[in-house]
């Protein structure tokens, strides 16, 4: 078997006194799309920022063959590892097009910058019409196609998405999830955290359920969706009358 | 109204070096919402450094590049070595680090140049060109420093890599961090920047003031009210609250109050503003949809 783009081996997590996430383990496999599931506070926002070293740690963190929990966000970053975080981080300051430029801030390669621009332009046309619009003006549903985009444009080897279905309308929600399978299909590796599972488990070909900071099933997404737990509990299906 | 003219030339004059303090408050305050308040006495110690070696000889262009860029390598450091450490500390605790600093350096320049006043070679031609008879040579050479210096900030931050890196950093330091941004690195600089900024002003104004150890208080003063005016947070409503508090103070100065009174000005905008108007005249309009 080839060794996974990203593993986690039994990852906890603390603010502070209080610990959040135990023991988690699992791995994301390259070209692979996989959603952690788990209603709030279950430590899913947590698992991401532990990626990315922003919150203390324990256990062992592997991307791409190394070893990255201890090093710095910026570090991680520069590895090929994108998040889009939580409440979509917009540069709100700056215009559309400054906040897709600090996306490729690691990059030098000018030339291809400017086609990575160009597609992203192409995949989210309502930014490209907003180009020099202050980016803190944009709607909800654009500011995370916006953060979508700025992520695309590290060129990551593996995206993390926090909730983007966060707030938004369910036709955005549906025209958000359309894309990320567009991007999908172009080969980009997904570690994806949502609370509406319906969507998510569409998207995704693996998935974990997280409670309380423990992953208590996972699998295939068919193998989720059949799973009457989780029916239950995320899909809102056979609950008890 | 000829000495009307005068004292707004005037006022415009001193007012860019007004302006180039609340620019560099301004850089620091966007990055980290600290109010440096030491960027006064660090521009003061910068501008002995600077005399220094113009009466060692090095020609004063030279000296004053050699100045800008020793002032950049202390700003980078005191923001490695102090202001990093005060991250997860209490405001107040800041504040009291950048009083500290301000303290220490205004001992420094006391204690290595001497409390002596002393005076500061102008680098611009003696006689005003054009036959301009409104301004001194100083105050045109002045002011055409402070807007080349303008244009160069501008041009850093608006055509520039380095340039973006610091806007983003100081906008959205987490959103930064996850694009592989090296924020801290970036804040640094950016203390770096604002110092090289402060000396400008500093060198800029000695040979107006004369050069002694608190030269840079009344100026720090006026600036703080420039960035205030302007709006703290907007580096271009600092610059046209610097010549705003430049003009009313040559104004009110030769009308009003008198040239005893004149700082009064300063501290009267600074109270007014926070009253009335507390984002300033230009103060963060950015719209938030959610």
């Amino acid at each position: 078997m080839t060794e996974p783009l990203l593993e986690l081996r039994n990852v906890g997590a603390s603010y502070g006194a209080r610990s959040v996430l135990h023991d988690i383990s699992f791995t994301v496999g390259e070209g692979r799309v996989s959603t952690l599931l788990g209603a709030n506070g279950a430590g899913k926002t947590t698992t991401l920022r532990a990626i990315c070293g922003l919150v203390r740690t324990s256990g062992e963190v592997w991307f791409g063959g190394k070893r990255i929990d201890e090093r710095q966000t910026e570090d991680i970053a520069r590895q090929g590892l994108a998040q889009v975080p939580e409440g979509r981080g917009t540069l709100t300051g700056l215009s559309v097009e400054e906040n897709l430029r600090v996306g490729a801030a690691t990059r030098k390669d000018k030339a291809s910058v400017a086609s990575d621009l160009s597609h992203v332009y192409t995949l989210f046309p309502r930014l490209d019409e907003r180009r020099k619009q202050q980016a803190g003006t944009l709607s909800g549903g654009e500011q995370q196609m916006l953060a979508i985009g700025r992520a695309l444009m590290l060129r990551p080897r593996l995206l993390l998405l926090d909730e983007p279905s966060f707030g938004l309308a369910p036709r955005i929600v549906a025209e958000i999830f359309q894309l990320l399978a567009t991007i999908k299909a172009d080969g980009v590796s997904m570690l994806l955290v949502e609370q509406n599972a319906t969507v998510a488990l569409e998207l995704a070909d693996d998935a974990h359920v997280l409670e309380t900071g423990r992953i208590v099933c996972s699998g295939t997404s068919a193998e989720l969706r059949q799973n009457t737990a989780v029916q239950r509990a995320y899909l809102g299906i056979g609950a008890a009358r | 109204m000829e000495v009307f003219f005068r004292q707004i030339c005037a006022g415009l004059a001193t007012g860019g070096i007004y302006a180039i303090v609340a620019l560099a408050l301004v850089m620091i305050y966007k990055a980290t919402r600290h109010v440096n308040f030491a960027i006064g006495e660090m521009a003061t110690l910068s501008t002995f450094v600077a005399i220094t070696m113009i009466d060692h000889r090095v020609p004063y262009w030279l000296a004053f590049v050699a100045t800008l860029l020793l002032s950049f390598v202390a700003g980078l450091t005191i923001e490695r070595l102090v202001i990093r450490r005060m991250e997860a500390a209490s405001h107040a605790a800041a504040v009291i680090v950048i009083i500290g600093l301000l303290l220490i350096f205004n001992s420094l320049s006391s204690w290595i140049f001497g409390a002596t006043i002393r005076t500061f070679p102008s680098p611009f031609p003696s006689r005003t060109p054009f036959g301009i008879t409104w301004l001194s040579s100083h105050q045109l050479g002045a002011l055409a420093t402070t807007l080349a210096l303008m244009g160069a900030v501008w041009l850093l931050f608006h055509r520039t890599s380095l340039g973006l890196a610091l806007r983003a950093t100081a906008d959205n330091a987490l959103s930064s961090r996850l694009a592989g941004v090296r924020v801290g690195r970036m804040l640094a600089i950016g203390w770096g920047l604002s110092s090289a900024i402060g000396a400008v002003a500093g060198m800029m104004i000695a040979p107006i003031l004369y050069l002694e150890p608190n030269m840079m208080a009344p100026v720090l003063l006026y600036g703080f009210a420039a960035a205030l005016l302007g709006g703290i947070d907007n580096p271009a409503g600092a610059v046209v609250g610097g010549f705003l508090v430049g003009v009313m103070e040559a104004i009110t100065g030769a009308y009003i109050v008198g040239s005893e009174l004149k700082q009064t000005v300063a501290l009267i905008v600074i109270v007014l503003v926070l009253m009335f108007r507390p984002a300033g005249l230009f103060g963060q309009k950015i719209v938030m949809r959610v």
